[in-house]
């Protein structure tokens, strides 16, 4: 009796984790209660990272002081390089503004960052994502796009109330559309699933790319803001059995190394939802989280002008 | 009973035993190039299923998968589908399997890793990922080797001798 019993439990059970699997990977209704959950899980990552903190720290107390002067050498130069680009930078963003008034055509803001870091935590063993230490509470939606240094790493899939987790470009389920900078062309590069290599599929034989060209996001599709390096092309091959080129391209960004990546907030106007509170800027960061949330779940705003010719298509019937 | 059931340990210690093995699935180790990843928590999972079948089965294995869900941040319910089969069949087999010489016990903790890597590469192609790395079915070897360590580092101080 108390067989059947278990029996009836262990399949109950196997029915509980297929239906949890079925509705995590179709919809977003579990999204608050992998936030909430998630939470409670933090003690344990924290665990795994200390022993890489306490290392950071001793190394960086043992760091002797000429090390950190040619250190700060360098940061200083790079600095001043920097700044003398931005102002060139500030001045042409000035100088886009007032063309773009005169075109009357949408304004595009700046777009703002923040720093996230990546979590050493090995979850799926040779997978193309990565756990970052930002979430909800950060204002992180998912599929924000996040960038290192060189260029584009991914986008996040999924958010719990402290972490996120990014899939790489690489993965073969992401997709990013971009386009060739010499010549404007526009393509899409999918993942194959090894670290260093993409993909640029449906370009047709006579296509205008080669190696060495430079992939940048296209915007199209209003995820990925417009005009971040992704990819360098590395090889096209020409199979006459095939309608389509065969082309491979490395990442930019540098998937493996970096463990500095930036959260991108698109300034441009193209987005369901209202802008979150600049993450740098503190005041009203409690309310701004329940918007930031919030917003990431709506991502319905495309339904408004619907309603709103149907309304009016109503009125216009009375 | 022969072992096990005379003196019950404590839900604490099946607690904190089965999350300290969550956060050493996620600790990266980078042993052998990375390619050695025991599956500690089913380990710890198995090893109470097999001494204390009474408390801990499917019902614990499923709680267990989902902290791994949960810690890993992948989608909910992937890991706590392959713990509640190994914490079924480790029931089924533990009267036979804990009178056993270890390294017999040892096949059998392979075979029911294995399960749970078969249902996880079975998942993955259902959710039309990437296919399971071949490197995943190290796992179960991996897991294998490590559990004498576990059955040496759970089994209390007083019953050690049979290990002796």
């Amino acid at each position: 009796m108390q067989h059947s019993g278990v029996n009836l439990r262990f399949l109950v059970l196997l029915f509980a984790s297929v239906l949890l699997i079925n509705v995590d990977s179709q919809t977003r209704t579990l999204e608050p209660v992998r936030a909430i959950l998630g939470v409670a899980v933090v003690p344990l990552q924290e665990l795994v990272l200390l022993p890489r903190r306490a290392s950071e720290w001793v190394s960086q107390r043992a760091m002797s002081e000429p090390e950190l002067l040619s250190r700060l050498d360098g940061l200083v130069d790079e600095k001043l390089r920097l700044s003398a680009q931005l102002q060139q930078v500030e001045s042409l963003e000035a100088e886009n503004r007032r063309l773009r008034e005169l075109l009357s055509a949408s304004r595009r803001g700046l777009d703002r960052v923040m720093l996230a870091e990546i979590e050493d935590i090995s979850f799926e063993p040779f997978t193309q994502s990565v756990l970052i230490n930002k979430g909800i509470a950060h204002h992180v939606y998912e599929g924000q796009p996040v960038l290192d240094a060189h260029g584009v790493m991914g986008q996040v899939v999924r958010t719990s109330y402290l972490k996120s987790a990014v899939s790489l470009v690489t993965d073969p389920g992401q997709t990013v559309p971009v386009m060739v900078e010499r010549n404007g062309l526009r393509a899409l590069t999918t993942g194959s699933g090894s670290q260093d290599l993409l993909e640029v599929p449906y370009l047709d034989r006579n296509t205008d790319i080669r190696r060495d060209d430079l992939l940048v996001t296209s915007g199209m599709g209003g995820r990925f803001p417009y005009g971040y390096p992704v990819a360098r092309v590395l090889e096209v091959t020409v199979d006459v059995n095939e309608p389509f080129l065969n082309i491979t391209a490395e990442p930019v960004a540098r998937l493996g190394y970096s463990r500095e990546v930036l959260l991108v907030w698109p300034g441009d106007a193209p987005r369901p939802v209202d802008l979150p509170a600049p993450p740098d800027e503190e005041e009203g960061a409690a309310g701004a989280g329940a918007d930031g949330a919030a917003g990431s779940e709506a991502g319905n705003g495309p339904s408004t002008p619907t309603d709103a010719g149907a309304e009016g298509a109503d009125a216009a019937g009375q | 009973m022969l072992l096990g059931s005379s003196t019950q340990r404590p839900t604490w210690v099946i607690v904190v035993s089965l999350a300290l093995a969550g956060s050493l699935n996620i600790l990266p180790m980078g042993w052998l190039g990375g390619y050695f990843q025991p599956d500690w928590v089913a380990l710890v999972l198995i090893f109470w299923c097999f001494w204390e079948p009474e408390r801990v089965g499917p019902g614990v294995g499923w709680c267990a998968g989902l902290l791994l869900d949960l810690l890993t941040g992948g989608v909910l319910g992937r890991y706590a589908l392959g713990k509640t089969l190994i914490g079924f069949f480790a029931n089924k087999i533990s009267l036979r399997l804990r009178v056993y010489p270890i390294w017999q016990q040892c096949v059998g903790v392979a075979l029911l890793v294995a399960l749970d890597t078969a249902t996880h590469g079975l998942v993955r192609l259902l959710l039309d990922e990437e296919p399971l790395p071949l490197a995943r079915w190290l796992t179960p070897v991996a897991s294998m080797l490590m559990w004498p360590v576990v059955v040496v580092v759970l089994t209390p101080r007083s019953r050690q001798h049979r290990y002796r």
